[in-house]
């Protein structure tokens, strides 16, 4: 997660719901309607760089109160929902990450870090292992005439993006080593 | 009843090696240029070679190609070797030039005579790949971390100081190399922002902008044990099947490892990394 991983920068911009503990004038551009304030209890969706930091820092000017009410309180998104987590828990290998956020695992590592949350960080664990054991099995499997394409199949589609990434090197290193294997 | 002499036979072992060693090393080495040891011991060390240097060389080769850090840079044996390939390429030059004077003799012969010769090629283009790949590797990471190497140059929190990390080519390297990249972001981007965005090694903001290296990621290692058998490893410790074994602490899980030796584990870089550095194990 550097600086100018591109990646990162990418999930950084998924948008979380969020709710507004102040009213602050001018910031209604944020809520689609420009020179209004907002207004206390507001619903509204803010990509994660900007309501991570809001979340953390308070808006009183005293810091040394310890309960300070932050600007605005993170919402758990769709994607963390129980739902999902029954989904992943009853069989993480036909759960389509794909379509519920491409960058299904940066996000929710960003997420657990935030909040402490080592129930999800259990079901994460369990999740990439039986998931990796499924990537395996579909990247070792190569065909050596190249002429004849792979069917992508089913599973592939529902890879996250750093599932497809180590999708892809295991695939290369595979296919590699039985093309050096046959040649000679 | 058994009289145990192995002690003596290795006596007189050690005494026509070390004929033949020294008679090897006569030839081979004329200006011996030091050792790389840490701490060479009279007895055990053995003399320095073409075929050890090049094994080192291969072992310095695979740490830098797998470690997720910049290894120190070992300038000794690198010298060594330049120079050698610099002689050998001299002699390669003069032995061909003595061809090219036979030409009139019997060509059975020259034939014969050109076995060697390529042998002599093929080697020292091996050789001079995997010199190229190590530097390339090294400047790879140069280039990655190079924000890092200049924080920590600064501050002064080296472990190793920064002549002994790099080859005076790649502190040149370095230099330069990160001159031209700040002058490309100014003149692109950062003097249209405003002057407290300016920094590129801004560590306080949301990310941070300097990348370290990820010291917890794992690497397959080999545990190799210490150089000379011979000697008592202090860090070495017997288990109850009679192996010889490394103890190691991975410090979030509290969890001890014993790492014994001829055996392949994967682990994490952080943990290993003493071990590393007094050569115990070598990554692969």
């Amino acid at each position: 997660m550097g600086y100018y991983d591109i990646d990162d920068i990418l999930s950084d911009a998924t948008k979380f719901p969020c709710r507004f503990n102040y009213s602050i004038p001018g910031l209604g551009y944020l809520e689609g309607n420009v020179g209004n304030p907002i207004q206390k209890n507001a619903k509204i969706e803010l990509p994660l760089w900007l309501a991570r930091v809001l979340a953390i820092i308070g808006a009183n000017a005293d810091e040394d109160s310890e309960d300070a009410l932050p600007f605005l309180e993170l919402m758990t998104p769709d994607m963390l929902s129980t739902r999902v987590m029954n989904a992943i828990k009853s069989n993480p290998v036909s759960l389509d990450v794909h379509s519920i956020n491409s960058h299904f695992y940066a996000l929710a590592t960003k997420w657990a870090t935030l909040f402490n949350d080592a129930l999800l960080v259990k079901i994460l664990n369990v999740m990439i292992l039986e998931r990796s054991q499924e990537i395996n099995n579909h990247a070792a499997s190569v065909s050596i005439d190249s002429m004849v394409k792979n069917d992508p199949g089913m599973f592939l589609l529902t890879l996250d993006e750093s599932e497809k990434q180590l999708y892809k090197d295991s695939h290369i290193s595979c296919k590699e080593m039985k093309q050096w294997m046959i040649r000679r | 009843m058994d009289i145990d002499i192995d002690d003596i036979l290795a006596d007189l072992d050690r005494d026509t090696t070390a004929v033949d060693h020294t008679f090897t090393s006569q030839g081979n080495d004329i200006t011996v240029l030091g050792n790389d040891e840490p701490n060479p011991e009279k007895a055990e060390v053995p003399r320095l070679s073409p075929v050890k240097d090049f094994d080192d060389l291969t072992t310095h080769w695979r740490n830098e190609r797998m470690c997720p850090e910049l290894l120190p840079y070992p300038h000794l044996l690198m010298a060594r070797m330049l120079r050698r390939v610099q002689e050998q390429m001299e002699h390669i030059e003069c032995l061909s030039m003595g061809f090219l004077d036979d030409e009139s003799n019997n060509s059975a012969q020259n034939i014969a005579n050109k076995l060697p010769l390529l042998c002599m090629e093929a080697d020292l283009e091996r050789l001079k790949f995997v010199l190229r790949s190590y530097i390339r590797c090294r400047l790879f990471k140069i280039d990655k971390q190079s924000l890092y190497l200049i924080q920590i140059s600064q501050t002064g929190d080296l472990t190793v100081p920064l002549e002994e990390l790099l080859s005076k080519q790649e502190i040149e390297y370095h230099q330069r190399h990160s001159a031209i990249l700040l002058k490309l972001l100014n003149s692109a981007i950062l003097r249209h922002m405003p002057p407290e965005l300016q920094a590129i090694d801004d560590n306080d903001g949301s990310v941070k902008m300097v990348e370290e290296p990820e010291l917890d990621s794992f690497v397959f290692i080999y545990v190799k044990g210490p150089d000379y058998p011979h000697k008592q490893d202090p860090m070495l410790e017997v288990n109850e099947e009679g192996q010889r074994y490394y103890p190691v602490t991975i410090q979030e899980l509290k969890e001890e490892v014993e790492l014994t030796i001829g055996g392949i584990y994967v682990m994490r870089y952080s943990v290993i990394r003493d071990l590393l550095k007094d050569r115990k194990v070598i990554l692969i």
